[in-house]
């Protein structure tokens, strides 16, 4: 399933905790890195996007938590499988852990049988997670490719609009729509109009799960900028 | 005085001259009435010789009596025997005569003095009663008895005693009175009446003889026998007795001689009969008329002596000085003579008035006087002042009789006033006179006695009055007194000089003194003398006399120049003395003050001893600890107070006298030992807490004190114990209570760290268990490294204990312990308090910032409260915080010794700051600012911070935050045991913290 071993990173200010999961993990087989604070973590510059891997971070932590490295990592863009552990959970924190899209909550002590399923589910989420990164980096890409006019068409088009009506809105010719939109459509590499709209639609939803962080593409062509260099900079990928 | 020889002999005459005329008379008298017998008769109508005898026996004096019928007896002798009567008989009639005689005269001599005049009813009553009736009555018996014994005559018993009783009578009452009355007339008397009644008496008494020659010289009526009453009436108003009985004596002769011849009135019957009614005639004409002649010559008398008094009475009046008054009692109404109100000197007397002229303080007198006199007490006699209208005060004298009705009242009192004024004013100047001669004599006794020379001269500075010493001295006769030649005493330097002062002194009244040399006859010099004379005043201010003395100065006059010659040596002297006693005054006037304000000390101090005595009594009985006062050596108890009773149980009665120990109040005898002993080395006992005894064995904790004190003299020691065992009982529950409390403190606050602690646990429990499941994974396969399970299992070893120290650390605050006392070094507390809050700050995001001095020293304390205190300020201080952004949740822990006693734990948070009003308030119960607190965590902290000595506070930060501070204090080297155990020998005071009672 994993094109790489996936490496598990340990986020625990406890040092004999973050041993013994070390130790643990290790011996279940998988790859261990251990930090001792969530700075310490993102200071590293630990390849979330790049490889597979899921994190296990301890909630309560001095200076920098859990739960704050958690929404760190989410305002940067990185989608990164976390689970959770605590030394003492109370409610509330776990379903704001749970509600910020951990993987699991766990409470210590835990088994290792708790462990070890928590970070599969993170692995494979991450995983998931990765091909739907890919693919949608892949439209990304194809819709980087569209210049401003075929834009609008596209989004016209996909909204279910009438080649009329496309260029009765734009202000040009039915003729320059449609050569627009075949343009998309190649573009795109979209087989069929309903290609296109779950292609949209999919990009459309991952820009919005995404937030404030990923400005939509269309904009950012205009802009003498380059496209998504600052956010992007977690991910290590110049998209 | 008349030589008695000459007296006796004329009286010798005269006595014999009237012994004649007495026997002739009766003779005389004989023979008239043997003229006067009837015929037939042998008792004459009227024998005169009795009434006679009895006549001459009233003018004569009674020891002449014998003397008159010795007279007589002749007489009757010649008068019977010549008639031939036998002797017996004649010596019988005489003795009879003599009898009635005798009888008559002693009756009236008994009442009626010589010279027996009738001149009142009195008398007159008296003569008719004794000598006209009874005397004739009487001796009648005895002569008729006489006769009978005699066999003289042929009539009867009866016979004779009633003839001779009647012609007795007649004889007596017409003879004697003109006997009597002319035999006391002298002729002088005689002379003296006036021929108007000479003339007069003619008149009558030939008036008088015609008419009774005429009546009873022939026959007549009986009515005519009154014709001469008239004339005797005349003569009773006009010549008194004299004349009546005069006339009287005439009608009887004269109407007997008619009765005898057969003439006259009295005729017609027997002569018996006739002659008995001429004597009534006669009798009852005579009573009357001779009453009436008394009763008109008394009241003659009685005018003639009333006009005589009042003639005295005006003549003393008259002479101005005596007034009289006549004051009737029971009207209350006086009236004074008319020159009263002149010697009053009040216009207008009555009685009012004249009480209001006398001076207030005498009219006492004059009542009590008045009362007196009336009570019979004492005659009216009394002496008082009067004021004139003038203002003059006069003396005046009132005395008078009581004039008493017929029960003896006082009706009324006649009496007189009289100024006595001068008479008073020359008694007292009488007096004076006497006092001053008096004390004259005795001046002059002492001036006698005194050894100095003293004399006395008149105003005039003439000398009166030498002393003896005087005479002495100078050696001159005392016979003469020295007027004059005094002078020639003095020397003769001095005379002139003396002479001239003494005259100017004299003359100006002033004291008078002069130095002059007398002769002294004892030493034949000149001695020198102080000569002082002072006057003496009068009443009038005026000089009455001068006294004066000479004192010897010569010596000292001597002195003097041998001074005065040494004028320097004296005068220095004097100096160095007046020096030397100005210095010994003032240093008397200094000890003088001093003492004084000694003495003033001293009663202060005695006052002020007093007082506090009063104090300490009073301290004493009412104070709240049992104090004993006992006597050294041996601590025999002197004194004790209420309380001492109350608290042992022992009676006052049955301690005083008996030693403490023997009280057995001590309840180990250890400590009984130990007290003694300090008392005896150190003298005093300073608050030694100590188990103590009750009388009935109940325990009692107490504290001890004891000192030596002095009373009165005697070394004592004054033990004062207080009984704490209440209070101890309450410190102990106040300890439980806090213990509790801080028990409870802290399970809350392990409530608040509940998830921090849940944490800490979880946390080596995982590693635990991680490990433990990797070392089984590890050792699945056969090419596990050994030395990493190794590694495993002492990790797993290591976190156990983590997790163990953990379970003790909650164990431990949980733990209800009584509170222990361990040496605690500030830093370690910290450290363990950040490891037990460790998971809590972090969940809340809390920086902590340590900075804890290297050398801050152990403290004492029981570790697991003040790790509470601790725990319980952080977690304040993150709640403080919560609501800052986590870069601003700093907590600043420092730690610092600030004194070498005390050490000083200090947790500074930025957070809301303590917003109560005072800060302290924050400490207090019940306050809080956390939404779900209590707020006693605070309450709690300070009251184990302030259980250890220390002291608890806050402050707002500058900035933001607050600053809470734990100070406590350091103990130099306690080891547990010494904090267990308390008191000691050393004097300084040991706080116990301790909160639980040792071996109770």
């Amino acid at each position: 399933m994993f094109e790489e071993t996936p490496t598990i990173a340990i986020v625990d200010d406890d040092d004999s905790v973050r041993r013994a999961l070390a130790r643990l993990l290790t011996a279940s087989g998988y790859q261990v890195r251990t930090f001792s604070s969530a700075t310490e973590f993102l200071n590293e510059g630990f390849p979330l996007e790049a490889s597979p891997g899921c994190l296990l971070i301890d909630v309560r932590m001095p200076e920098l938590g859990g739960l704050e490295l958690q929404s760190a990592l989410m305002n940067a863009g990185t989608q990164a499988s976390i689970v959770f552990m605590t030394g003492h959970g109370d409610v509330q924190t776990g379903v704001r852990a749970m509600k910020s899209g951990a993987v699991d909550f766990l409470l210590k002590p835990f088994t290792d049988d708790e462990l070890l399923d928590a970070v599969n589910r993170a692995l494979v989420r991450n995983a998931e997670t990765r091909v739907e990164h890919r693919e949608i980096d892949e439209l990304e890409h194809r819709s980087a490719k569209l210049t401003r006019r075929e834009r609008e068409v596209c989004t016209l088009v996909v909204a279910g609009k009438l080649n009329k009506q496309i260029a009765a809105a734009l202000g040009t010719s039915e003729k320059t729509v449609k050569v627009h939109r075949s343009r998309v459509m190649a573009k795109m590499e979209a087989a069929s109009l309903a290609e296109l709209v779950r292609i949209v639609e999919r990009l459309n939803r991952s820009r919005s799960a995404a937030g404030p962080g990923r400005p939509p593409p269309d904009v950012r062509r205009d802009d003498d900028a380059p496209p998504g260099d600052q956010q992007h900079r977690m991910s290590g990928s110049a998209g | 005085m008349e030589a008695p020889a000459e007296a006796n002999g004329s009286r010798r005459i005269r006595a014999v001259v009237a012994a004649l005329g007495v026997a002739l008379a009766y003779y005389a008298g004989a023979r008239v009435g043997f003229a006067l017998t009837p015929a037939s008769q042998p008792v004459s109508t009227l024998w005169p010789p009795n009434a006679i005898l009895l006549g001459a026996l009233l003018l004569a004096p009674v020891r002449s009596w014998y003397w008159v019928l010795l007279a007589a007896f002749p007489a009757h002798l010649a008068v019977e025997l010549g008639s031939g009567v036998p002797l017996p008989m004649v010596l019988s009639w005489f003795v009879s005569n003599c009898a009635e005689a005798l009888l008559g005269a002693a009756g009236v001599r008994f009442f009626i003095d010589r010279p027996v005049r009738f001149d009142t009813f009195r008398r007159v009553a008296v003569f008719v009663v004794f000598a006209a009736l009874l005397a004739p009555f009487l001796s009648s018996f005895l002569d008729a008895a006489l006769v009978q014994w005699n066999g003289w005559g042929t009539a009867g018993f009866w016979e004779v005693w009633r003839v001779r009783f009647f012609s007795n009578v007649i004889a007596i009452v017409t003879l004697v009175p003109a006997i009597v009355t002319w035999g006391n007339t002298d002729i002088a008397s005689l002379r003296s009446i006036g021929w108007r009644r000479m003339l007069e008496a003619a008149a009558l008494a030939g008036g008088l003889l015609v008419v009774c020659a005429v009546v009873f010289s022939r026959s007549s009526l009986a009515v005519h026998a009154y014709a001469p009453l008239p004339f005797l009436l005349w003569a009773a108003v006009r010549f008194g007795p004299g004349g009546a009985s005069a006339g009287l004596l005439v009608l009887a002769l004269v109407s007997t001689w008619g009765a005898i011849h057969g003439e006259g009135p009295f005729v017609g019957r027997s002569i018996t009969d006739n002659v008995l009614a001429l004597q009534l005639f006669l009798f009852v004409t005579y009573v009357p008329l001779m009453t009436l002649a008394a009763a008109i010559r008394q009241r003659d008398r009685a005018e003639r002596d009333a006009r005589r008094s009042e003639q005295w009475l005006n003549l003393a009046l008259g002479a101005g000085q005596v007034a009289a008054w006549d004051w009737d009692v029971g009207r209350d109404r006086a009236s004074w003579s008319e020159n009263f109100p002149e010697i009053l000197g009040r216009g207008v007397v009555d009685r009012r008035t004249f009480l209001e002229s006398v001076v207030a303080d005498d009219r006492p007198a004059i009542e009590s006087a008045i009362t007196q006199a009336i009570d019979q007490v004492a005659p009216y006699e009394v002496e008082f002042r009067t004021v004139r209208e003038d203002g003059a005060v006069r003396w005046l004298t009132g005395k008078g009789t009581v004039v008493r009705d017929a029960a003896g009242r006082a009706v009324r009192i006649l009496g007189v006033n009289a100024d006595i004024t001068e008479r008073k004013a020359a008694a007292v100047a009488l007096q004076h006179e006497a006092a001053l001669r008096e004390s004259e004599a005795r001046l002059r006794v002492l001036a006698d006695a005194m050894p100095q020379i003293v004399f006395t001269a008149r105003p005039d500075g003439t000398m009166e009055y030498f002393n003896r010493k005087w005479y002495e001295f100078t050696g001159r006769p005392t016979v003469a007194i020295d007027e004059d030649a005094w002078l020639d005493a003095i020397h003769p330097s001095e005379r002139a000089a003396g002479l001239k002062s003494w005259s100017d002194n004299v003359k100006a009244s002033r004291p008078h003194e002069h130095e002059a040399r007398i002769w002294s006859a004892q030493s034949r010099t000149f001695r020198w003398h102080l000569i002082r004379a002072l006057p003496v005043h009068d009443e009038s201010g005026t000089v009455a006399r001068w006294y004066g003395t000479a004192t010897d100065i010569d010596d000292h006059r001597q002195a003097e120049e041998a001074l005065r010659k040494n004028d320097w040596h004296l005068r220095s002297l004097r100096a160095e003395l007046e020096n030397r006693v100005a210095r010994r005054t003032l240093e008397l006037l200094r000890t003088n003050e001093t003492l004084r304000n000694e003495i003033e000390v001293r009663r202060r101090v005695e006052v002020a001893l007093r007082a506090s005595e009063e104090r300490f009594a009073k301290a004493f009985r009412a104070s709240l600890d049992a104090i004993a006062i006992a006597s050294q050596p041996g601590f025999r108890i002197i004194e004790l107070n209420d309380r001492w009773e109350s608290t042992f149980g022992y009676a006052r009665d049955e301690s005083i006298g008996r030693t403490i120990d023997q009280l057995r109040v001590y309840a180990s005898e250890h400590d009984q030992d130990r007290i003694s002993q300090l008392m005896r080395t150190r003298g005093y006992v300073s608050e030694q807490e100590i188990d103590m005894r009750h009388k009935d064995g109940t325990a009692l904790r107490a504290v001890l004190a004891a000192e030596t004190v002095e009373v009165s003299g005697e070394p004592c020691v004054i033990m004062m114990v207080r009984d704490i065992t209440e209070r101890q009982r309450a410190e102990h529950e106040i300890a439980m209570q806090r213990n509790e409390l801080a028990h409870l403190g802290r399970v809350a606050l392990l409530g608040e760290l509940s998830g921090a602690l849940a944490h800490e646990l979880n946390q080596p429990l995982a590693a635990i268990l991680a490990n433990a499941r990797a070392a089984q994974r590890m050792m699945a396969r056969d090419d596990f490294d050994r030395v990493e399970v190794r590694a495993i299992l002492d990790d797993i070893v290591s976190d156990d204990r983590r997790a163990g120290a953990v379970i003790q650390r909650v164990r431990a605050l949980i733990r209800k312990d009584e509170t222990e006392l361990h040496g605690v070094m500030p830093n370690d507390l910290v450290a363990d308090v950040l490891e037990l809050a460790h998971s809590d700050l972090i969940q809340r995001s809390v920086t902590v910032v340590t900075r804890m001095s290297p050398t801050v020293p152990e403290v004492l304390g029981d570790r697991v409260q003040l790790q509470q205190v601790l725990l319980n300020l952080i977690v304040n201080a993150c709640d403080a915080m919560a609501d800052n952004p986590p870069e601003h949740r700093s907590l600043f822990i420092t730690t610092k010794a600030v004194a070498p006693d005390a050490i000083r734990i200090s947790i500074a948070d930025g957070g809301t700051g303590i917003t109560a009003e005072p800060i302290d308030a924050v400490f207090e119960p019940f306050v809080t600012s956390k939404r779900n607190g209590l707020g006693l965590g605070l309450a709690i902290c300070r009251s184990i911070v302030d259980a250890h000595g220390g002291r608890m506070w806050a402050v707002n930060n500058a900035g933001t935050g607050a600053t809470f501070h734990v100070l406590l204090p350091v103990v130099p080297a306690v080891t547990d045991t010494l904090a267990a155990s308390n008191g000691d020998d050393a004097r300084s005071d040991t706080v116990a913290i301790s909160g639980s009672p040792s071996t109770a």
